[in-house]
């Protein structure tokens, strides 16, 4: 059984502001400016790509 | 969709329509002299009828930019607009053959909010999407494919299972697993509630 040690978050020992888990993942982003960068991103796939492409029609959905 | 006939500063005409689905254009010399220039459309093709001269010859008083564009935006049930660039005052001098006006991406339709719900929407998916800021903004031209790139947030380390650490309001983190390294990931935290 685990021994919880309680201390203040001020006696850490590591420079963020709070404890954080590793993490690794893709990300990616299309489009541009303040209002209109859409960021993708995947923590489980291995490869993924993203590309627009513009209705082959007129009239069509996004 | 859009197309353009025409050409110059004073002589291109723009034809937008935002509900077709296929549309062309031509312009053709009327086959009789003294002829008013006329538009018409006829199966997803609009054909301009050039004005002729006494001698059957298309006739440039007839047949300026604007006149033309006036022309194919009044054919009856039009679902298209039709604009001559600058003073509008150069002529289609000649028969121009049969054009596909092409698609275009209509950014009302695109914005980057939308464009994010849609990503988020597809079945199955294991990534998530965000746009920044209000998002208003859109992407109006094809973006070629591109590979997502890998990144890497580093883990806080923890020397000692159980070290729980308060931030002095109601949040407490937890170290389940002692891993002192970059990789650890066994952080955990909770708030404490009333009873």
């Amino acid at each position: 059984m685990t021994d919880f040690i309680v201390r203040p978050l001020s006696s850490k020992w590591f420079s963020a502001t709070t404890p954080v888990n590793y993490l690794t993942g893709l990300t990616g982003t299309i489009g541009s400016g303040d209002n209109g960068t859409i960021t993708i991103v995947d923590n489980t796939a291995t490869a993924l790509s993203i590309e627009v492409v513009v209705g082959a029609t007129g009239a069509t959905a996004l | 969709m859009v197309g353009t006939i025409g050409s110059g500063d004073d002589g291109t005409i723009t034809i937008v329509d935002s509900t077709a689905s296929a549309l062309s254009i031509e312009a053709v010399v009327a086959e009789s002299s003294d002829q008013p220039l006329s538009a018409s459309e006829s199966g997803g093709k609009i054909t301009v009828t050039l004005g002729t001269d006494g001698s059957g010859l298309p006739d440039d008083t007839k047949n300026t930019a604007t006149l033309v564009a006036a022309a194919i935006s009044g054919i009856g049930g039009a679902t298209w607009t039709a604009t001559a660039s600058g003073t509008g005052a150069t002529p289609i001098s000649a028969a121009i053959t049969e054009t596909a006006l092409t698609v275009t991406a209509k950014d009302a339709l695109n914005t980057a909010t939308l464009i994010t719900a849609a990503i988020n929407d597809i079945v199955s998916k294991t990534w998530t999407a965000t746009a920044s800021g209000t998002g208003t903004d859109s992407i109006s031209a094809a973006i070629a494919e591109a590979a997502l790139s890998t990144y890497v947030i580093d883990g806080t380390p923890c020397p000692e299972a159980g070290i729980t650490l308060y931030d002095g309001s109601s949040t407490y983190y937890v170290c389940m697993i002692a891993d002192n390294t970059t990789k650890n990931d066994n952080w955990y935290s909770f708030t404490l509630t009333a009873l």
